[in-house]
């Protein structure tokens, strides 16, 4: 495939020159050049031995004054140079140019530093610009998705500018973060913090470690020109004890040299949530009600006694949700000299979501200037501005919005008669209005962020470059809680509250290695050596006060309560060697061996420092003349690689090894406590990883076909013990007064996988057609817990097991009871094994024993007790694969792009639907499907009970339904248990129940654009112009009944994927964008 | 050129090389705080030390205090709450919570416990020594609730220990009565650190020694039948306690409970919580919970249903559907109003910026509550009042400063002299169920008496009466559910015949009976009932059989995922018998 809009530096002197004489002779020849995939756009053709030239258009046609017996020279990056002679008698010309193999692809980046990707050995994927352009995202990571194998990439959120969970290579490590690291231009990009209460917004948006901010929602997408993201060990080692997760290296845009260009970039966009859960609406939960009535549940209730009078209800999902409408725009410029180059661009995005009340933008400048100022001096500036501000809203989890709307039940309006907003209070049970709550209450994240760095690149002596480098990330943030008062009757709130926290942070890196480079007869070899040393500094400080004067002002200056005041500030530091060494023999045999030394100051004096080494060997036989001759026509490329290595990981934050002591205030006076138990030993956390992988081109590369096996382990893994609740640190208690159990290295985890990439071009020519597959398979297992055998516990929401991960088996699986129907009478539930709320005492009771009509549970172990041991292994989020596959089309000036993604064999737990099918409550809103849940009815409905009965221990009993000899189903085969508001059998405990198949297929997206011929743009003063029109998320295939099937990590609990408690749903997209330059 | 070029490196060279050779460069601890080793050195960072045992670790139990203690023994209804219906089981979240809240509570008297007594010579010995003191007293309490709550259960003597060997997923339970021993050993440590007398709100010695009273007369019907030694040493330890200690009962009952008499002299050990500083768990929430919804101006307030059961009303003597508001606006039991709220009372100490609290007013009058819903939410027609400090102002005036969303600075009384009044009047019926020792009369009589102006001393004091008795004193303190679950030790029948008699269910229509009495001043009874069709529970579904004396007990299922970790957990696993005093030690 071409490049569009590349020009070569050859075409620069074009027409420039006096006409020589001899050109009085020339004629006037067309042609067209075209490679093996169709027209070359911008080849230049030169006539040999002159400045004449001139570049080929948008079809590969070129016009040009030559005369027989002169030589054309056609030449483009990447291919041969081709020569072809001016005859007399032909005027046009068509030449086909071929790949130069031996240059066969691009540069690419590898940490500190580039390769040829021939002389790759390790497994790395490159993302282009069109990856990125390709889908209407806001934030970086969101581009992941699909597009290169090895790497899954699951959103943790439909809200703007949310974050992705990204997994290089399956989750190899338990800590709370496994994401890969990212660099921008060689600098370490500063998450930030990942949860909300780093950043001053406490709980506002769970409790868990990770929150959906997302630090790459700070760059704009559009700056981005590559990405490259580096799998296995031999690659990543170069990074060492930062590597672990992957890494992801992100090149900005720089300039070209030439006259200014200037592009706008603009896209406006819609967003619309299209599904609903099917609630009941009013009329249905009035039936429900009185069903519940009928089963001597609960009193009557005279405004629900005939549904048929009765409307709809409130529809509180059409309340809460909105269509979003979205804008982005960005400028460029960029140009230069041939000593100076210069890309500066500015762009500005705004984006509502879906649920009211959230949005997101983001205002973000770039300037990239590359000099050349001496021969052996080379400059290089790259710095970026961003400031983004979020509104946030707690979508997820039991206090969250998605829960709100859908439990809060249709008879409650959402305003009162006078517009103001209503509230209810009932039994048990008050509700804050879910629209009030989210209008009302304020949870704003303000982020700014200058990243950037400035580097020389010395060349003292041929073929030795030094580059010295200092990158910088300083950034700052503001969270913002506010909490007005409100006054709605039943629900209010008399005082309010604001609370501020800026936070910020300064980064350093300083980088210097030496690269020395030599080609030697067939023999080329790299060496290079290095150092680095990053330190962070971080403070915060937090005001909050409640009582203020008015809601008008949120300063908590002006409150009247007492004020609370948070300051806290550390630092972290790494410093570094490192060293890789590359021999390559004619291109054929290529070894790379890389070294790395870190010490960290995240742990105890000590353990501090450690090596990390990463050997790998390719095989390019293609280039191999027995291979060649025998199969040369067909193997354009063929390439083995082997690597092993080994990478660490050291994110368990600062002081883990110690015991900090901090304030707490109590009434006997400011105290002390400690936080955590100590483990003075903890050490790194070290994975190795072996890589097999194998490159076929085919037909000059018209099919390529990449397969990438992997196993990789990662031991002695950083980890909090896990403890029983008796040894009394638990991660259920408060973190506030917790004591943590300590830090260690405790855990084994292997992942290992399969990785395919097949690229095509099935059709070539007119009208092509580009083909991207790409399909990734990985098996992970805790192999050991170190010492311990507690099992890794997930909570849904607060300190509900819902995942446990045993020694050996797969990571965070669904931990439950597996149903068996419901009990159909007293014998079945006699007959049965005996669940614990069994009446030993015979004394059967539908409000305190199990009854006809529960849950009946497997008793697994068949110990004829159903009780916690008969709990197992209800289903793993995890994938057996994920895919994705891209086509694009083009024909003439319209391109068609269709981006297909999808992940096969995962379970997502509903956890939503548990909350909505509980049934063990009036007051909160149920799916329609409880209306066919298990009904009672008496067996003998004349029976007497005037004197009252014996129900099995002596009690009397006065009704049909509480006599468990005279009960019995009215519709066996229900599936759903009885609707009971004691539920004494607990039939709403977690069960395979809520397990549904999260397997999907989504049509991701489709582009199609259109981009007009430069010959009409040329009127109009353009360079080139393209519209587009985007649908994203237009349909998803899957058999789960929530919302989205696509859930990502938990944001309430560590060691839990795939739980659903009201994500916020990943909504459609419909854009229009247009692309300029000028 | 090339000089220029060796300058630049020179230059470049030495400023990054400078910068990572230097050792310091990596070494940072913790900046923004003290740490293990810079902490506990002087005496006031030792007291400091333990002053958040007596809040923050016991934050996630305020929920089990009153469930546990109180749902399960019938003073609190609340419609369809577990604790009420006793289904309790080992996913129940609020013990879940209750139960970690408890063992961290061990977990961190065990670690500033070895803290503070591996802290250098300069601590003084009386700084240690109280210091220590107070986190063995800390550690007993929280044993004996685990012990009362979950019989068996396993002993953790000291947490980095335990996880440093690594066999803490294969622990047993231990006996019940072995437990009691090691609570016991735990409090003699105790008060041989603790001073006669502490700083304000501190435990001292007397503390101690009061709190081993009461864990000598629990221990005494463990073996199924009462231990007369048992009983003496509680009556020996109490009355130690009553005539040493100095401390005397507050005159007014419902003064105990108010804010400004947080550290009273009543008040022998609490939680002492406060708002001040707003670190979550440092702070008191009962009142959320247990608070009528607007009944302060945080908009935390949500208790309107969790109500004094209909049981608890009739042990007061008050029928609501018999008698005439009289028979309760003018009883003679001053801890009735004290306890809980009723049509017709009257408050001055609550809402004193609006002239105090009228509990029917609030309940009809928006111009005086504006969420007045005009109804009765309470299903049993009362509301409590323990626990609760008032709205905003009335803390303010209570303590100085002000409450917030969830934060109150009210303390909690874990064990108050008549407390040990009633434990040393019961200790001294010894095993024969009655007494008329004049000390022990005495000891009963001040309760009562203080409670009830014009009660006559009596001659003799029955075991019957104290049981009744310390219902009435204690109700709403989270004490109830043990009275019971003591007594099962030896006379299980009585305890399941008791429960199942109580009145546990709720009224029918009072908003109609409410509305008239507060339109009228008529109090006329028409379609208002009892809920008769709602059966008892079934109490035995908490119950085991002791593995010794062979009678059931009362017990609450360990967490389901310990069971999971570590089957030796399990309800139906038998604890082993641990010879305490040989095999730990506080030297």
């Amino acid at each position: 495939m071409t490049l569009l809009g590349y020009s070569p530096v050859t075409y620069a002197a074009g027409g420039s020159s006096p006409l020589p004489n001899e050109v009085q002779q020339a004629k006037k020849i067309t042609g067209t050049v075209s490679d093996a995939m169709g027209p070359v756009i911008g080849a230049s053709v030169v006539i040999k031995g002159t400045s004449t030239g001139v570049a080929t258009d948008f079809d590969g046609n070129f016009t040009m004054q030559a005369k027989p017996g002169q030589t054309l020279v056609i030449s483009y990056i990447g291919y041969l140079n081709k020569e072809v002679k001016v005859t007399a008698g032909q005027q046009h010309y068509n030449i086909t140019i071929e790949e130069d193999k031996q240059m066969l692809d691009e540069v690419v980046v590898v940490g500190y530093g580039t390769m040829k990707k021939s002389d790759i050995s390790g497994a790395s994927v490159s993302l282009g610009e069109n990856a990125v352009k390709g889908s209407i995202i806001t934030s970086l990571d969101q581009s992941l998705q699909g597009r290169a194998a090895g790497v899954t990439a699951v959103s943790t959120s439909g809200a703007p500018g949310s974050s992705s969970a990204i997994r290089v290579r399956g989750t190899a490590t338990i800590n709370a973060n496994a994401e890969p690291l990212y660099v921008i231009d060689g600098v370490i990009v500063q998450s930030g913090g990942q949860s909300g209460a780093a950043y001053g917004l406490g709980d506002a948006l769970g409790n868990g470690s990770v929150s959906t901010i997302s630090p790459l929602s700070t760059i704009d997408p559009a700056d981005i020109v590559s990405m490259e993201i580096l799998k296995d060990a031999s690659a990543t080692a170069i990074y060492g004890a930062q590597g672990a997760n992957g890494v992801v290296l992100i090149t900005t845009k720089h300039g070209k040299s030439g006259e200014a260009k200037f592009s706008y970039n603009g896209m406006v966009a819609w967003n619309h949530q299209g599904k609903r859960l099917d609630m009941m609406d009013l009329r249905q939960y009035a039936q429900f009600y009185n069903n519940l009535v009928s089963q001597g549940e609960l009193q009557a209730n005279a405004n629900l006694a005939d549904p048929s009078i009765l409307g709809k209800g409130t529809n509180w999902q059409d309340a809460v949700f909105q269509t979003a409408m979205q804008h982005s725009h960005q400028i460029s410029a960029q140009g230069g000299t041939d000593k100076v180059q210069y890309y500066v661009s500015a762009g500005y995005m705004s984006q509502e979501g879906t649920i009211i009340g959230s949005k997101f933008d983001r205002l973000s400048v770039r300037a990239n200037i590359d000099a050349q100022l001496k021969s052996w001096l080379k400059l290089g500036v790259n710095a970026t501005f961003s400031d983004t501000n979020d509104d946030l809203k707690l979508a997820d989890s039991d206090e969250g919005l998605i829960n709100y709307s859908l439990t809060t039940i249709p008879s409650i309006p959402i305003y009162n008669i006078d517009g103001s907003y209503s509230s209810i209070s009932q039994e048990g049970y008050t509700n804050p209005n879910p629209i009030a709550l989210a209008m009302l209450d304020e949870i704003k994240l303000n982020r700014k962020k200058l990243t950037g760095n400035i580097f020389f690149e010395v060349t003292p002596i041929k073929d030795l470059v030094w580059h010295a480098e200092l990158g910088y990330d300083i950034s700052s943030s503001k969270g913002d809680r506010w909490k007005p008062t409100v006054n709605l009757g039943t629900w209010t709130r008399d005082d309010n509250y604001a609370s501020v926290q800026k936070n910020s942070s300064t980064f350093w890196q300083l980088k210097n290695y030496i690269t020395y480079s030599r080609t030697f007869g067939k023999h080329s070899a790299t060496a290079m050596v290095g150092q680095e040393c990053w330190k962070s500094r971080y403070d915060y400080n937090n005001v909050a006060n409640t009582s203020l004067p008015s809601n008008e002002v949120h300063n908590p200056q002006l409150g009247d309560g007492t004020p609370q005041i948070g300051v806290g500030y550390g630092s972290s530091s790494m410093a570094s060697f490192f060293t890789r060494w590359t021999y390559s023999y004619d291109s054929r045999y290529n070894l790379t061996y890389t070294y790395r030394y870190d010490g960290s100051s995240n742990f105890g004096p000590d353990k501090r420092w450690a090596g990390f080494h990463s050997v790998a060997g390719s095989w390019r036989f293609s280039n191999e003349k027995f291979i060649e001759s025998w199969a040369g026509k067909v193997l354009s490329n063929g390439k083995l690689r082997i690597g092993w290595g080994q990478t660490g990981n050291s994110s368990i934050g600062g002081y883990a090894w110690g015991v900090s002591v901090s304030a707490i205030n109590t009434a006997l006076g400011k105290s002390y406590r400690p936080n955590n138990i100590a483990n003075k030993s903890v050490q790194w956390e070290s994975q190795e990883q072996w890589n097999v992988g194998l490159d076929l081109g085919f037909l000059n590369d018209r099919i390529n076909l990449t397969v990438d096996w992997y196993r990789k382990q990662s031991e002695e893994m950083l980890m909090r013990l896990q403890v029983p609740i008796y040894m009394g640190s638990s991660e259920i208690s408060n973190g506030s007064s917790r004591l943590a159990p300590p830090y260690g290295n405790y855990g084994t985890i292997r992942n290992m996988g399969v990785e395919i990439a097949l690229n095509t071009h099935p059709l070539v020519g007119k009208f092509q057609w580009d083909s991207e597959f790409q399909i990734s398979f990985n098996k992970n297992k805790l192999v050991s817990l170190g010492d311990s055998d507690t099992p890794l516990q997930g909570y849904g929401q607060w300190s509900d097991v819902v995942s446990l991960t045993h020694v050996g088996e797969s990571l965070f699986s669904f931990y439950g009871y597996v149903t068996d129907g419901v009990y159909t009478s007293q014998e079945d539930i006699e007959m049965s094994p005996k669940p614990v709320k069994y009446p030993a005492n015979g004394g059967f009771a539908k409000g305190t024993t199990v009854w006809i009509g529960d849950t009946k549970y497997k008793d697994l172990n068949g110990d004829g007790i159903i009780d916690e041991k008969d709990q197992t292994n209800i289903g793993s989020p995890m994938p057996k694969y994920t895919f994705g596959w891209t086509n694009t089309f083009r024909w003439n000036n319209f391109d068609l792009s269709i981006f297909i993604n999808g992940s096969y064999g995962n379970k997502v737990a509903n956890y939503l639907k548990m909350k909505l099918t509980h049934m063990n409550s009036a007051w909160t809103n149920q799916l329609v499907d409880v209306m066919d849940c298990t009904r009672l009815e008496p067996i003998d409905a004349s029976k007497d009970y005037s004197a009252g009965v014996d129900r099995g221990d002596g009690q009397l009993v006065y009704n049909w339904y509480d006599d468990p000899t005279n009960v019995k189903i009215t519709n066996p085969g229900a599936g759903m248990p009885r609707a009971s508001i004691q539920d004494p059998n607990d039939n709403d405990r977690w069960s395979d129940r809520y397990i549904e198949n999260g397997s999907y297929i989504r049509l991701k997206n489709v582009t199609l654009g259109y981009t007009f011929p430069k010959k009409m743009l040329r009127y109009i003063g353009l360079e080139s112009l393209r519209v587009y029109a985007n649908l994203q998320n237009l349909w998803t295939i899957t058999d789960y009944s929530g919302y989205d099937p696509e859930i990502g990590v938990s944001t309430a609990s560590v060691n839990v994927m795939g739980l659903d408690n009201g994500r916020y749903p990943s909504p459609t997209t419909y854009s229009f964008g247009v692309n300029v330059s000028f | 050129m090339k000089f220029n070029i060796f300058k630049f490196s020179l230059f470049a060279l030495a400023l990054s090389f400078g910068l990572t050779s230097c050792d310091d460069f990596l070494d940072r601890p913790a900046e923004d705080s003290y740490n293990e080793e810079n902490y506990y050195q002087t005496d006031a960072q030792c007291i400091a030390g333990v002053g958040y045992l007596y809040s923050s670790p016991w934050y996630d139990l305020q929920r089990g205090y009153f469930m546990i203690g109180e749902m399960l023994s019938g003073n609190i209804f609340q419609s369809n709450n577990a604790y009420v219906s006793f289904t309790v089981n080992g996913s129940d979240q609020n013990l879940k919570l209750a139960a970690a809240s408890m063992w961290s509570v061990i977990a961190h008297a065990n670690t500033v416990y070895n803290s503070i007594k591996g802290a250098p010579e300069s601590v003084s010995t009386a700084a240690r020594n109280t210091s220590m003191g107070e986190c063995l007293t800390w550690k007993a309490m929280a044993y004996f609730y685990l012990v009362r709550t979950f019989g068996e259960i396993p002993i953790i003597h000291d947490n980095a220990a335990s996880l440093a060997a690594g066999d803490y997923n294969s622990v047993t339970k231990v006996k019940i009565a072995d437990v009691y021993d090691y609570i016991i050993l735990t409090l003699e440590k105790a008060r041989t650190l603790l001073p006669k007398s502490n700083s304000a709100g501190r435990i001292d010695y007397y503390g101690a020694t009061g709190l081993l009273a009461k864990v000598y007369l629990n221990r005494a019907g463990v073996t199924g039948s009462l231990n007369a030694g048992d009983m003496a040493k509680a009556a020996q330890y109490a009355k130690e306690v009553i005539d040493e200690s100095g401390r005397s009962l507050m005159p007014n009952y419902e003064d105990i409970f108010r804010l400004q008499n947080n550290t009273c002299e009543e008040s022998l050990i609490a939680w002492r919580w406060t708002a001040n500083g707003n670190v979550w768990t440092a702070q008191n929430s009962l009142q959320c919970d247990l608070g009528m919804q607007g009944f302060d101006e945080f908009g935390d307030t949500w208790g309107d249903w969790t109500c004094p059961t209909v049981d608890l009303q009739e042990a007061f003597g008050i029928k609501l559907l018999e008698q005439q508001p009289d028979a309760w606006i003018n009883n003679v039991d001053t801890r009735l109003k004290g306890t809980m709220m009723l049509p017709g009372f009257f408050y001055s100490y609550f809402w004193q910026d609006k002239g105090g609290f009228d509990y029917l007013r609030f309940q009809f009058d928006t111009s005086y509550n504006s969420g007045a819903a005009g109804e009765v939410k309470p299903g049993t027609g009362s509301n409590i009042v323990k626990h609760l400090y008032g709205n905003a102002n009335d803390h303010v005036a209570g303590i100085g400063h002000s409450a917030a969303y969830m934060y109150n600075s009210l303390a909690t009384h874990l064990l108050r002299l008549s407390d040990v009044y009633l434990t040393y009047a019961e200790a001294m019926t010894g095993t024969s169920g009655s007494t008329s020792d004049a000390s022990a009369i005495d000891a009963f009589y001040a309760v009562r008496s203080r409670a009830i102006k014009n009660y006559e001393r009596p001659a003799t004091v029955t075991w019957n009466d104290i049981w009744k008795e310390r219902r009435l004193e204690f109700a709403f303190e989270g004490d109830r559910w043990y009275d019971f679950v003591r007594v099962s030790y030896y006379n299980p029948d009585f305890c399941i015949k008791e429960l199942e008699n109580q009145k546990r269910n709720q009224f029918w229509n009072l908003t109609d009976l409410y509305k008239n009495y507060y339109e009228t001043g008529s109090w006329t009874v028409t379609n208002q009932g009892y809920d008769e069709n709602t059966s008892a529970p079934n109490v035995q579904m908490l119950m085991k059989k002791n593995q010794d004396t062979g009678k059931l007990m009362f017990q609450l299922p360990f967490a389901t995922e310990d069971v999971t970790t570590n089957p030796n957990m399990a309800t139906s696993a038998d604890g082993v018998h641990v010879d305490v005093y040989a095999t730990y030690s506080y030297d």
